[in-house]
């Protein structure tokens, strides 16, 4: 039963959205208070209650639909609005004529309340120091300087939407959304000269405003959309300036921000009927992304520190271009009685117009600049690809309900200036649903998918943007990046996936679900240190020949199972668990440039990176007379990460890495008193804990490393109690 | 879709054998719900209300058999199995339910629902919907994601994880990203054509083009984020430095260390590169930077 499923998880929601239905049809105001019982930003990182205290709840919903032609109508709804992230809408119109909405979404996302920091204009663009921090290095410092500072950030958004309808087969849909976020985030930053890096909150103020337009037609036999997209980014911040918190000099670092860029889109869908059981639909759609943002000078620190970056900039922005490209073509039939075929065909391409030139590269601010000529002149590659698909589905009712499906998948991926120039791919897949009994549905899948492709070169993108020597022909040692990685974006492989589910209903009271699934994907090559290459010197070649590097294997699983129990009409209960497992293994390997000689195979090492997860969850709704009812849910998610590092002979033997972990418990209870057919009084009671560990964070101080000013942020946990008492007034 | 016990309650034998049935809802009272629901509004000349014929003379029955076809012969002998033309939820076959629903929805996004993987798995309209409830479960953000959980029990158990979108809080519908009526998308039913052109509508700020584009952001987001939450904050699929390390193994660099136990002390050389934001911590952008020195995504 859905409604089962509905209750499991509106009730494991915070308190504030209702679990009974019938509120969202009928006019009320509910009006109460709430209560919080601790301070914490990791608590509310959605909701918006972050603070230790009373809160009001507040919400409405009022439809009104004129009697005497009820298709003209109005309506407006608001949610949570005594919190920060809260809801209102109103629409209104004359149904099957034209409607109108609006809607306002306020959403907090709060980070972390334990971050400290020593700069001054905390959550501004600009951070400064009253003076130089450390003398050596972090670990020098002062810790008393540290203060701390919440990072969190506010996400508004509004939508316009207008549709109506042309007359009997036409119709239009207008919409328009804009979202507003400002606050502050975290984010890395590096500088020079001091040679260090500090965690910083970073200033958030910017506005994104889309916008649709759509135009359908539709018969019985013919379908047909023509419409407009547009979508733009407005950054009110372009950069953030921080003073280098170990430059005695007052050195500034500065990062640049996410760019202003917009993207147009056109699109064209249409589908046809031939007959009864065949149909053609096509969709065209042409978009075109842009950027232009005026470019930060290369140091914030003008000529005094990069004074020798002299040949400025080979262009003021970028006038970067992306277009877009689909094209898709499919054909359903029905050859026979009992079976369904798909063929489909989509061509994709996204081709990079962006101008490639050269620029000067720094690497901080505050780092001494280089002649235009030197060493350091990178290129930028902007990489188009175009991919052609082909798929063939069909399925088969080969017994009564009992249905064979298979697919087949042919993929060809053209890329520029990356690893590889292309890759094709193929997926073949089979489903069996198969009733055991008319109680027992059971199903089972396995697909197998392979990537094949062009030679591999790893190092293609830097040869392409290094226009320094060292990197050039004929030069020794140029290599950047291990010829033997193989990044498992364009890698061969061999993936298989196989999925077993079954729906049982045990008795009129009683129902099982069931599912397994697994999947194995296996990188492979190809010619992992036997490079085609003739630019890579032989010597090099050889001490890197050998295992490929990078994702060996990927793989994972999970198992669910629920169960739901109703005893008695006013009485349902449910229970659920959910086991998941993923996991990579990867190898890398200790080298460098100056590496000539061979057996490097004796520094690899490998990761297992394994991550388990466990949920449970139960609950119960009673309804033990037409006043009242009660219900409650239960929820514990468990996450382990494990990090397997071993080592071959000619590195150190590994040290083993403590395992994360997290703990997420919810429990929510609530009862609903029918005071009278207009009044209920609600009560709600949450609680949830988080418990974590992260090596990351956990117990690393602000001022403990000697290369990056932490924060002294930890692995979040809270343990927050929220209480609430509202009365809804119903029905007018 | 869902019925209660008091919806299915057969009318009595004799009233029932007498042929005396005057209305639908004498014995389906429970799913006169739908009086209440946009499919009743007889101002609107699309609706079953409008386009209805009732078969008992009663004008309360003028939207049933709008859906369910020709009831007459199920009201002369309604005890009789198998007489309901359309009978719609798990009792019913998949076709003859989605043909009356389509044969006034076929527009919007229906238009990919042939070929969809929903079709394909035989799900029916009302596996989702529920069309004599007032307001649809399944329609309404905070309590959309419980239906599709129905039969998505990984995603239901995800977004119980740590790092998610704010699903559970009612923010963040399964239909802001996915169409389940099909779409043209490489994978996933999304709503726009390609993982990352779906989260740019709300994460604009990483569209680019970027003068220096990080490959993997670029093609697909989904490399680095399991958009349905995970336990390793902002969604990462396996956490830095070894996320990185899958693709980079740099000679002049530090991509190529082996990050074990022992570099995990504070005061060890490499722990400027797990600890913290890890690779992060200098490499900051690594969704694309537009600065003219940003090549290694540090600025």
């Amino acid at each position: 039963d859905p409604l089962l499923t509905i209750k499991l998880f509106r009730d494991s929601e915070v308190m504030f959205r209702d679990a009974d239905m019938s509120r969202w049809a009928d006019n009320y105001v509910e009006l109460g208070v709430g209560y919080n019982s601790k301070d914490s930003v990791r608590f509310g990182q959605f909701s918006g209650l972050t603070d230790k205290g009373a809160f009001p709840i507040a919400g409405f919903n009022w439809l009104s639909r004129d009697q005497a032609n009820d298709a003209q109508y109005w309506q407006i709804h608001g949610a949570n609005l005594g919190l920060d992230s809260r809801k209102f809408k109103a629409e209104g119109g004359v149904q099957g004529r034209w409607d109108a909405s609006f809607s306002f979404d306020g959403l907090k996302k709060s980070q972390t309340e334990s971050a400290m920091f020593i700069h001054q204009g905390l959550g501004t663009s600009n951070l400064t120091l009253p003076a130089r921090a450390w003398v050596t290095n972090p670990t020098t410092m002062n810790p008393a300087l540290l203060q701390p500072f919440e990072i969190q950030h506010g996400r508004d958004i509004y939508r316009l939407g207008l549709k109506g309808l042309l007359g009997n087969e036409w119709d239009y849909k207008v919409s328009y959304r804009e979202d507003r976020r400002d606050g502050t985030r975290m984010t890395g930053m590096s500088f020079a000269p001091s040679g260090e890096a500090a965690i910083l909150p970073y200033q958030i103020d910017d506005r994104t405003q889309q916008i649709e337009a759509v135009l359908s037609y539709t018969s019985k036999l013919a379908q047909f959309q023509l419409g407009y997209n547009y979508s733009r980014f407005s950054n009110g911040l372009n950069a953030f300036t921080v003073q280098d918190p170990g430059s005695i000099l007052g050195t500034l670092g500065r990062l640049s921000l996410a760019p202003d860029n917009d993207h147009h889109q056109i699109f064209a869908t249409g589908a046809y009927r031939f007959g009864k059981t065949t149909r053609l639909s096509a969709t065209y759609s042409y978009g075109i992304a842009r950027q232009n943002e005026a470019f930060l000078p290369y140091s914030a620190n003008g000529t005094t520190v990069a004074a020798s970056t002299t040949a400025g900039l080979p262009r003021s922005s970028l006038d970067g271009k992306v277009v877009n490209t689909l094209l898709d073509i499919a054909l359903t039939t029905k050859p026979i009685d009992k079976m369904n075929l798909k063929v489909a065909y989509q061509y994709r391409d996204s081709d990079n117009r962006t101008p490639i030139a050269q620029y000067a590269y720094i690497g901080r601010d505050g780092a001494a600049g280089v002649p235009v000529a030197g060493a350091t002149i990178r290129t930028n590659a902007p990489v188009s690809t175009t991919e052609n698909k082909l798929s063939l589905e069909g399925d088969y009712e080969i017994a009564a309900k009992t249905v064979l499906r298979a697919g087949l998948e042919h993929s060809n991926k053209k890329y520029s200036l990356s690893d590889r120039t292309d890759t094709q791919t193929n997926k073949l897949s089979f489903e069996l649903r198969r009733p055991i009994s008319d109680e027992f549905l059971g199903s089972v899948g396995y697909s197998r998918t392979q990537r094949r492709g062009a030679d591999y070169d790893k190092n293609v993108y830097f040869r392409n943007t290094y226009t320094d020597p060292v990197f050039q022909a004929g030069a020794t040692g140029r290599l950047t990046n291990n010829p033997s990685m193989r990044s498992f974006m364009y890698a061969d492989f061999n993936e298989d996936r196989l999925r077993a589910a079954g729906n049982w209903t045990v008795s009129e009271t009683v129902s099982l679900q069931g599912s397994v699934d697994g999947y194995q994907q296996k990188m492979r090559g190809p010619n992992c240190g036997q490079f085609s290459d003739a630019l890579q010197p032989l010597a090099v070649t050889a001490a890197l020949s050998g295992t490929c590097l990078g994702r060996e294997s990927a793989d994972g699983g999970s198992a669910s199972l629920d169960l739901q129990y109703q005893p008695e009409e006013n009485l349902t209960t449910f229970a659920f668990t959910n086991f998941s497992q993923t996991g990579v293994r990867e190898t890398g390997r200790v080298w460098s440039r100056g590496n000539t000689s061979g057996a490097l195979e004796t520094n690899n090492w490998n990761g297992d990176m394994i991550y388990r997860d466990h949920t449970v969850g139960f609950g119960l709704k009673w309804q033990p007379e037409e006043k009242w009812d009660f219900g409650g849910t239960y929820v514990l998610n468990r996450g382990t990460g494990m990090s397997g590092i071993t080592t071959n002979s000619g590195l150190a033997a590994a040290q083993p890495v403590p395992d994360t972990w997290s703990r997420l418990h919810t429990l929510q209870l609530f009862a609903k008193w029918d005071y009278s057919k207009q009044l209920s009084w609600r009560f709600n009671y949450l609680y949830e804990n988080l418990n974590s560990y992260d090596w990351a964070l956990s117990d690393v101080g602000a001022t403990s490393n000697v290369n990056v000013l932490f924060t002294g942020q930890q692995a979040p946990r809270y343990s927050n109690h929220v209480f609430g008492v509202s009365a809804v007034v119903k029905s007018w | 879709a869902q019925t209660t016990q008091k919806e299915d309650a057969a009318p009595t034998r004799s009233r029932a054998d007498s042929g005396e049935i005057k209305s639908c809802v004498e014995c389906h009272e429970g799913f006169y719900a739908i009086a209440r629901t946009k499919h009743a509004v007889k101002g609107d000349a699309r609706t079953p209300e409008s386009t209805g014929k009732s078969l008992t003379g009663n004008p309360e029955d003028k939207m049933c058999s709008s859906c369910h076809g020709d009831l007459s012969a199920h009201l002369k002998t309604p005890r009789v199995k198998g007489l309901v033309p359309v009978v719609f939820g798990k009792k019913g076959s998949a076709e003859p339910q989605n043909e009356a629903c389509l044969g006034c929805h076929q527009s919007g996004s229906r238009i990919h629902w042939q070929g969809s993987k929903h079709e394909q798995t035989k799900q029916s309209c009302a596996s989702c919907h529920r069309l004599h409830a007032p307001k649809d479960p399944v329609m309404v953000a905070e309590t959309q994601a419980s239906v599709c959980f129905d039969c998505h029990k990984d995603r239901r158990a995800e977004l119980h994880r740590v790092s998610t979108h704010p699903t559970k809080n009612g923010f963040f519908s399964c239909s802001a990203c996915h169409a389940p009526h099909g779409s043209t998308a490489q994978r996933g039913s999304l709503q726009k054509n390609t993982v990352n052109e779906t989260c740019y509508t709300c994460h604009a700020q990483l569209r680019g083009p970027f003068l220096w584009e990080h490959r993997p952001s670029q093609d697909d987001c989904t490399n680095c984020h399991n958009p349905h939450g995970t336990n390793i904050a902002p969604m990462l699929k396996v956490r830095m430095p070894y996320l990185c390390q899958q693709c980079h193994s740099t000679a002049i660099g530090h991509s190529n260390v082996a990050f074990d136990g022992s570099t995990l002390a504070p005061t060890s050389g490499s722990a400027q590169r797990i600890l913290g934001n890890a690779c992060a911590n200098c490499h900051m952008k690594v969704h694309g930077s537009n600065h003219p020195s940003g090549a290694r995504l540090q600025r």
